[in-house]
């Protein structure tokens, strides 16, 4: 017996109260969670994949979600500017996801907004609306590296990572201390296959419960650490979805930080009962995520 | 036989009967002023949290909880349910702009520009929204310019999948950045800005449908357009920079020969696609219209100077796309292509005195490619180049049309700081006639005072080849430098 050999499931009981996490003890969601694969850490990179493809499984079926919140960047002295953001996003069961990243404040940036259709294996399609001239206007791979708004996330940042865009490395199962809090995580090494990247290669770091991505780490192209991305107050929204309500983005070699902190979060809008009409409500509809519906 | 603009009316409304389903309301700001109004928390939700005694857990953590029975400050209510503002936007803005060269001695050209814009979207209920523009500009030293213009004054109504607009509204549908042959529904107001003029609504009927579509073909969209009332564009006085009029031959708007009866009617359709192929992934949009060409061409009558209408038939595409990777390599991948060409058929009005002008092809072509971390860490620097052109016509009135054989560039620099700073330089050139335009145009968000207090350099130099053959060259040259501040809300 390989006793290398484990399997994701041991560890995925772990008491998610001991985290300081917050969960419902019953899956509401109507989606199942996924049958655990086993891995074989000695081969690392298998490992690596199966890991993160389960993650990326393991958060499947939430079919649509709409948020807003608040965005705050800090330069390196700590000045700071903030403002507020809706975000959409429809998940697609065969295919990448579609979002919509809309500035709702201050009056100076109001209305930009982002349409983004994330293409697994290739480029994704980028949209920004300016309100200023009232165009949608098609941009290109090359703004995949470029900030977006200022804020240390760049294009590339807004989706979820594709775990089919990666080589995947599995480097180990650590504790990630963050102030009492201890987490038991899984620790790969990701490097992009595309090329309109601004990374050499990333780390991040999932629970071993929830498959919950804690924490990426960037590379520059010259492999020195960039940014790291933190993700806490987690949430499990209808006992099923985890969902970070803090973002926190830190760039090490500026010392500029931006974080989100989302206020309200909708998830699988079909769950909820509108008061209007007494009814369930349903599920943002596919068209909203469109050129067109950008400029409303 | 004649076709009265309420015909056109009821021709649009029938087309939309047909088209239409049920009143079905969605955009962003809907869902979430409703989710945030009216969301009840998840039953199944609610019961667990009880009984198992989580605090914090749930809906109230998700935001729903303290939002029950929310409704925007705005909101009102009427005897036929509810209507609120769903927003207010805008800007006022105060712009100094000084001429290098006067155009008569001792005349002080010197402008002060004062101008506010107001957006406001209403939520009627039912599917039914509204949007209301209005503009005032005001040249406060000579009171060379006044303008309160409702820009755009619309109702919409959504439906599943189809939308009908009435009212005055203004659609852009250009594809490049500096001049677009394709975009031809709008007036322009040639008086407050000869080189990037301010589009002017138009009043009429929009009606739009949008298919599902594919992979290949998505977003596949139909809008249908009738205006069926003709409205003159706007010019500069006499006393303007860009006159067309003259110390002896005064130019006046009103004098002119315009369409009369169904002449004055303008239909156009646009059928727009988000095309994806292997080799590019595009934005993708064929127009047709038919009706009065939004810049007229001039003649003298009597004494003056007067405009001209006459009418086009449209046909044009566009298209702005990515290359694709895998097929046509990582350098083309980094650029957007973009292209539009439109073939215009003229035709003489009952009462033209002159010639029809001479049918012709305009296109433009270019490219843009962005560059990030250029002076700082987050940065972004755009180039672009296009060139413009037109082939066919050779009569009189295409003399003077601007873009016969042109290339702009343009840089636009982006800070990404708090600041939000930005500079754009646009040089135009003229590659038959020695004639070329530079522009720089500077902002910077004045945080200090107010994080939405933006101010602003401009400057615009004319290059004149002083041959009397091209556009510019027709007026005195307006050099000018501009200083202003811009408030947004």
């Amino acid at each position: 017996m390989n006793t290398n050999r484990t399997s994701i499931a041991a560890f995925a009981l772990v008491g998610v109260a001991a985290l300081g996490i917050a969960a419902d003890s019953e899956n509401t969601s109507g989606v199942a969670v996924p049958e655990t694969p086993a891995f074989d850490v000695a081969d690392a990179d298998a490992a690596g994949k199966v890991i993160a493809t389960h993650a990326d499984l393991y958060d499947r079926g939430w079919r649509d979600e709409v948020t807003r919140g608040r965005m705050t960047l800090y330069d390196a002295g700590g000045d700071s500017v903030e403002r507020t953001f809706s975000r959409m996003a429809y998940e697609r069961a065969d295919d990448g996801d579609k979002l919509i990243i809309r500035f709702l404040s201050p009056a100076e940036i109001k209305g930009v907004a982002a349409l983004t259709f994330e293409n697994p294996g290739s480029s994704d399609d980028n949209w920004l609306y300016l309100p200023a001239n009232k165009r949608v206007r098609r941009v290109s791979g090359a703004n995949n590296t470029a900030s977006f708004q200022g804020t240390e996330f760049t294009y590339e940042d807004l989706g979820a990572l594709d775990p089919v865009e990666y080589e995947w490395r599995f480097l180990g199962k650590t504790t990630l201390t963050r102030g009492e809090e201890s987490i038991e995580v899984y620790k790969l090494g990701a490097t992009p296959t595309y090329s309109d990247t601004g990374y050499s290669r990333l780390e991040v770091l999932y629970s071993v419960d929830g498959f919950r991505q804690e924490r990426i780490d960037y590379y520059d192209k010259a492999g020195k650490h960039l940014k790291t991305r933190d993700s806490r107050d987690w949430k499990q929204l209808h006992g099923r979805f985890w969902r970070a309500f803090t973002i926190d983005m830190t760039n090490h070699q500026t010392g500029k930080r931006t974080l989100l902190a989302q206020e309200r979060y909708f998830l699988n809008l079909s769950l909820y009962t509108s008061k209007k009409t007494g009814k369930p409500r349903s599920n943002l509809p596919e068209t909203m995520f469109t050129t067109q519906a950008l400029q409303k | 036989m004649t076709t009265s603009p309420h015909r056109s009316l009821v021709a649009a409304g029938v087309v939309f009967a047909l088209l239409a389903g049920s009143a079905h309301a969605q955009d962003i700001d809907d869902i979430l002023d409703d989710l945030e109004a009216d969301v009840e928390e998840p039953a199944a939700s609610r019961a667990v949290r009880d009984d198992i005694g989580l605090d914090g857990v749930g809906p109230d953590d998700e935001g729903l909880g303290d939002l029950l029975g929310d409704v925007p400050e705005s909101a009102a209510t009427t005897s036929t349910g509810r209507t609120w503002i769903r927003g207010i936007t805008g800007f006022v803005q105060i712009e100094g702009k000084r001429y290098a060269r006067e155009r008569r001695r001792g005349r002080d050209d010197e402008q002060l520009l004062i101008s506010a814009e107001v957006e406001i979207d209403l939520r009627l209920g039912n599917g039914l929204t509204g949007y209301v523009r209005p503009r005032l500009l005001v040249e406060a030293l000579h009171g060379e310019l006044e303008r309160f213009e409702p820009y755009e004054a619309y109702v919409t109504f959504e439906g599943d999948g189809v939308e009908l607009r009435v009212g005055q509204f203004v659609e852009n549908w250009g594809i490049v950045d500096t001049y677009n042959p394709i975009d031809v529904i709008n007036r322009r107001d040639l008086g407050s800005d000869f080189l990037d003029p301010d589009r002017l609504g138009e009043a009429g009927v929009r009606i739009r449908k949008q298919w599902a579509g594919g992979e290949t073909f998505a977003e596949p969209t139909l809008s249908l357009y009738a205006l069926p009332a003709f409205r003159r564009t706007e010019f500069p006085e006499d006393d303007g920079r860009f006159s067309f009029g003259t110390a002896t031959q005064p130019f006046r708007a009103a004098g002119g020969f315009e369409p009369s009866g169904s002449e004055g009617h303008f239909w156009g359709a646009r059928f727009q696609t988000v095309l994806n192929t292997a080799a590019i992934n595009s934005d993708t949009q064929l127009v047709v219209s038919h009706g009065p060409e939004r810049t007229p061409t001039f003649a003298p009558r009597r004494r003056e100077v007067a405009p001209v209408y006459y009418g086009v038939t449209n046909i044009g595409a566009g298209i702005r796309g990515v290359p694709n990777e895998d097929v046509l390599g990582e350098f083309l991948s980094k650029l957007t292509l973009k292209a539009e060409v439109v073939y215009k058929d003229a035709y003489s009005f009952s009462n033209a005195p002159v010639p029809t002008p001479d049918d012709y092809l305009a296109y433009v072509g270019g490219v843009d490619r962005a560059f990030d971390r250029v002076f700082s860490d987050l940065d972004q620097l755009t180039a672009m180049v296009e060139v413009a052109g037109e082939t066919g016509a050779d009569d009189a009135a295409s003399q003077f049309r601007p873009f016969k054989n042109d290339v702009v560039l343009r840089l636009f620099w982006e800070g990404n700081d708090f600041a939000r700073s930005s500079v754009e330089l646009r040089a135009l050139v003229d590659l038959d006639e020695d004639e070329r335009i530079y522009e720089l145009i500077a902002e910077r968000t004045l945080r200090s005072i107010d994080e939405d207090l933006t101010a602003f350099v401009s400057a615009q130099v004319f290059h004149q080849p002083d041959n009397g053959r091209t556009l510019f060259d027709l007026f005195p040259n307006n050099t000018s430098v501009s200083i202003g501040l811009r408030w947004d809300f």
